[in-house]
């Protein structure tokens, strides 16, 4: 009777580690994702999917200009930026479906140091309500 | 009838040892439980200086109170944010020093005051909860708590058969105490009638308490998580998603020169989001406040959005990216399998929260009913003239070794505690017998 009890306990305490891919078993949200590429005088966003873009520019510390944007081919937006002065600059594309509202923000810094700190997110002046 | 007498005996002996062992610990969970119900009303007495505001036009964003919380407290991380959810009550924010202590700011959100700080391990109801879940002794404090809880289900079942009327049309001594037949008949209807009443209530709280349980709740959680109709992961068990992190921290870019009028370097990163367009994210999702935001805390984290107010239908387990703002998963009470739904659910009755000032009540009634059980229980062993129970001479039926082995399998740790007894109880009978012969 004892051998009995041990191996059912055994046996009900075995298996019932959680299952690493459990999250698909319950509602999944859309994926969405972006890449903000800065390079020859030209802002490129990249979407994962049909999306609605809109992508901003600011110096650090200056009001935000929103980019004109042309669509190259099916989710890459180019903008044309010149960069003539050293500085910090922000690159910030707000891009929204029907399930996501995402805001990917690249930091640019022309001939000088690169300052990241992990703890200070970006500060958008134009955007606070 | 000799069967009968025989299955009281045992069932009687079980009872009288289990409720004497538990006893403490069920006082213990019975007197912290009565209290915790009314932890809403407690703290907001306790704290009132701390959570009254006086109401103006427009609420500054969480930026600048984040700002002014740094001001004041240069050298800690921000590791959370309660958004005021009354037009008269402060903001938290939540941040962990140096040395790893956490504790609690309280902002004034419409003029950035900081009204005070409040050290997270003085918090009253904290401790409380402490000692209700694991006795203040970390896991091993659990487990006991935890072992009381499958004992008090195995008192409440051997304590049903031995109030079981065993004469039909019987109510004085069974649902009513009989006042005038002697202390010691009052004292035992003071146990078996309160217990009676109070055993569906009682039952009620162990059931929808274990799953909070660190051995036999975590492993029901897994398995009712993994099955696809309990709680969606990170919200019990598992673990939140993670942010999607982009290339390496600062990467050199590619800029030609004619652009520039010197050649420089052109470096990029991607920025972790800002926490007002972490809010945006959150209000655009129809959240409002009574949440906890967690703030990530290394290049991985996530944002997390977590609410879980009176009613178990409002709650809320979000995790968005700290790079896009993408909900990376976002749980609603809707969103919970059945069995999760039925959990949740019973967390809320179990904290009297569902149905506001009835719900506690009710709970209230249960924990009194328990102390006057446990006392009265307490009182009956004291009064008794002969010891404890001698073990009956005779082996117990085969009907009742079924229901103790689905207990001991259905609650592990009460089957390997229930395991221990039966050999405990077997070395003794072995000594005495060796003894006498």
């Amino acid at each position: 009777m004892n051998k009995w009890i041990l191996l059912g306990s055994l046996l009900l305490l075995s298996g019932c580690a959680l299952d690493p891919d459990v999250a698909d078993e319950y509602v999944v949200e859309e994926k969405l994702d972006a890449e903000i590429d800065v390079k020859n005088g030209l802002i490129q966003v990249t979407t994962s999917q049909e999306a609605d873009v809109s992508v901003s520019f600011w110096a650090e510390g200056e009001e935000a200009e929103r980019l004109n944007l042309t669509e190259e081919k099916n989710g890459v937006y180019t903008a044309e930026k010149k960069l003539t002065d050293k500085g910090a600059y922000f690159v910030k594309a707000d891009i929204q479906t029907d399930g996501q509202h995402i805001m990917p923000t690249k930091k640019i810094w022309v001939g000088v140091e690169p300052d990241v700190e992990q703890d200070e997110p970006s500060m958008d002046k134009k955007h606070h309500h | 009838m000799e069967q009968q007498r025989r299955h009281y005996q045992w069932i009687w002996r079980w009872h009288f040892y289990a409720g004497l062992i538990f006893a403490p610990f069920l006082l213990v969970l019975a007197i912290t439980g009565g209290i915790y119900l009314f932890k809403a009303e407690i703290e907001q007495a306790l704290y009132k200086d701390l959570y009254s505001v006086t109401p103006q036009s427009e609420e500054m964003p969480a930026s600048h109170m984040f700002s002014a919380v740094k001001e004041a407290y240069p050298q800690v991380a921000i590791t959370r944010y309660r958004p005021a959810d009354a037009p008269d009550r402060s903001a938290e924010i939540g941040i962990t020093n140096s040395n790893g202590t956490a504790m609690t700011v309280f902002v004034d959100p419409y003029t950035m005051n900081i009204i005070g700080t409040l050290d997270d391990a003085d918090r009253i109801m904290d401790k409380l909860e402490k000692i209700h879940g694991e006795l203040m002794a970390g896991t091993i404090g659990d487990r006991l708590v935890e072992l009381a809880a499958c004992w008090a289900l195995i008192l409440i079942i051997t304590g049903a058969y031995l109030w079981w009327p065993r004469k039909r049309e019987k109510v004085w001594g069974v649902v009513l105490p009989r006042m005038s037949k002697g202390s010691r008949t009052l004292v035992r209807d003071l146990h078996v009638v309160p217990a009676a009443w109070i055993s569906a209530g009682m039952f009620f709280l162990i059931m929808t308490g274990l799953p909070w349980s660190g051995f036999w709740g975590t492993q029901m959680q897994n398995v009712v998580t993994n099955s696809g109709e309990g709680y969606p992961p990170s919200i019990w068990v598992g673990q939140a998603p993670l942010s999607n992190l982009k290339t390496e921290d600062v990467a050199d870019v590619g800029w030609s020169a004619e652009n520039l009028p010197v050649p420089q370097s052109v470096q990029s990163a991607y920025m972790p989001l800002s926490i007002d367009d972490a809010m945006q994210v959150i209000d655009e999702r129809g959240i409002k406040p009574g949440y906890d935001l967690f703030i990530p805390q290394d290049k991985t984290g996530v944002y997390t959005v977590s609410a879980f107010p009176p009613k178990a239908q409002d709650e809320v387990t979000m995790h968005i990216d700290q790079y896009t703002g993408a909900a990376l998963a976002d749980y609603r009470y809707d969103d919970y399998g059945p069995a999760g739904k039925a959990i949740a659910l019973g967390i809320t009755l179990h904290k009297g929260s569902q149905f506001g000032m009835i719900n506690k009540l009710i709970g209230l009634a249960v924990c009194i009913g328990m102390v006057l059980v446990i006392v009265s229980g307490m009182l009956l062993w004291r009064k008794r003239k002969h010891g404890a129970p001698a073990r009956p001479a005779v082996g117990v039926a085969k009907g009742l070794w079924v229901l103790i082995i689905l207990l001991g399998l259905l609650f592990p740790l009460a089957g390997a505690s229930m395991l221990v007894v039966f050999v405990i109880d077997l070395v003794v009978k072995r000594a005495k017998g060796g003894r006498t012969t």
